[in-house]
C-alpha cells in the first residue's frame, strides 16, 4: 500500500519535473534568440533556487551568492547545454559548492562545532529561531553528499530520479544518503536539544 | 516527554522550507545585469519578426506586397480605376451601360451639369 502510494508520487513528481524541464528550455531557446524578458523569467524561476540550494549547504550567505551568480554566469554564457533548466542549474551550483567545501573544509569545520548561544531563550518566537538555526548547524556537519542529498531532497523538495541526475548517483544511492542523512541528523539535534536545553516537546 | 534519540526532523525541515533563504537585491540585480551583457544579438529575421507582429504579421506584410506587384503588372479592368469612382475623370463614352451607373452615384451631379 505504501509502496504503490511511493509510487504513484515519484511518478507525479516526475511528470511535473519533466513538464518544468521542457518550461526551461522554452525560455532558454528565447533566451539564445535575443529575448531579455526570456532572461527575466528563467532568473525569477532559477536564481531563488540555486542559492537556497548554495546557502544551506554551505551555510554562508556571501559564499552562496557567489556560487549563484558563478552558476547564472554560466546559464548565461553561449554553450552547448542542450539540457540546461533547474536540474542543470542544480548540478553546476552542487559543483560548485562541493569545490568550496574542499577548499575550506579545515578551517571552517571547527568554527560550525561551537554551540550556538547558550544565553536563556523565550520560548516559542525564539524556538523556531533556535531549531532552524539548529537544523542549519547540525546540515553543516553531516557529509557533503549526504548533505546535498538530504538538501535537495527535504527543503528543495525535488525527485530522487532528479537528485540522482544532479548528484550523478542511481536513484538507490539517493535513497541511501538521504537516509542516512537523516539518520545522523535526528541524532545530533536530539544531543543538541539536550545540550541547549530547549524542548521539543508541544505538550 | 522528551525522548533522549528522538527529534521531530520533519517539523523542522517544515520550518526551513517555510522560510527559504532570501536573495540579496544587489544580488537579483547582478543577475540581471549579468544576463543583459550575454544576451545573444537577434538576428535581422528575429527583428524582421518582432517589428512585424511576428510570423502573422509578417505574412500580411508578405500578402500586401504580392497583391501591390500583381496590380501592377496586370492591373484589372479600368472600372477599378480610383480616379473614375470618385468621378474625377470619366469613361470613354462609348461605354454607356457603366456611365449610367456612375452618374447614379454622383449625389449633386455637378459633373453633368458642367459638362
Amino acid at each position: 500500500m505504501q509502496d504503490a502510494q511511493q509510487e504513484h508520487e515519484t511518478l507525479k513528481d516526475t511528470g511535473e519535473y519533466d513538464a518544468e524541464r521542457d518550461a526551461d528550455a522554452a525560455l532558454l531557446a528565447r533566451y539564445a534568440a535575443g529575448d531579455e524578458a526570456a532572461a527575466r523569467l528563467l532568473s525569477a524561476r532559477l536564481a531563488p533556487r540555486a542559492f537556497a540550494h548554495a546557502f544551506r549547504v554551505l551555510g554562508d550567505r556571501a559564499e552562496a551568492e557567489d556560487v549563484t551568480q558563478e552558476a547564472m554566469l554560466r546559464l548565461w554564457k553561449p554553450a552547448p547545454k542542450w539540457d540546461a533548466g533547474s536540474t542543470w542549474l542544480y548540478r553546476v551550483v552542487a559543483n560548485l559548492c562541493l569545490d568550496r567545501m574542499r577548499r575550506t573544509r579545515p578551517d571552517t569545520l571547527d568554527e560550525m562545532d561551537s554551540p550556538a548561544d547558550p544565553a536563556p531563550r523565550i520560548e516559542t518566537r525564539l524556538h523556531d529561531a533556535a531549531r532552524h538555526d539548529a537544523l542549519q548547524s547540525a546540515l553543516l556537519r553531516l557529509p557533503e553528499r549526504q548533505r546535498q542529498a538530504v538538501v535537495l531532497r527535504h527543503l528543495e523538495g525535488l525527485a530522487k530520479p532528479q537528485i540522482a541526475e544532479i548528484l550523478d548517483v542511481g536513484v538507490e544511492a539517493v535513497e541511501s544518503l538521504t537516509a542516512r542523512g537523516k539518520r545522523a541528523l535526528t541524532a545530533d539535534l536530539a544531543a543538541q536539544r539536550d545540550a541547549l536545553g530547549y524542548s521539543d516537546d508541544t505538550t | 516527554m522528551t525522548q533522549p534519540d528522538e527529534f521531530d526532523l520533519e517539523a523542522a525541515f517544515e520550518a526551513a522550507r517555510a522560510a527559504p533563504p532570501q536573495m540579496s537585491e544587489a544580488l537579483v540585480a547582478q543577475i540581471a545585469r549579468d544576463a543583459r551583457t550575454h544576451l545573444p544579438k537577434q538576428s535581422w529575421w528575429a527583428r524582421l519578426l518582432s517589428m512585424t507582429g511576428g510570423p502573422v504579421g509578417l505574412g500580411g506584410l508578405v500578402t500586401a506586397t504580392v497583391a501591390g506587384f500583381w496590380f501592377g503588372a496586370a492591373p484589372p479592368s479600368e472600372t477599378l480605376d480610383p480616379m473614375v469612382i470618385f468621378g474625377t475623370i470619366e469613361l470613354a463614352a462609348d461605354d454607356t451601360a457603366v456611365d449610367d451607373d456612375m452618374t447614379y452615384l454622383f449625389g449633386f451631379e455637378w459633373i453633368t451639369e458642367e459638362g
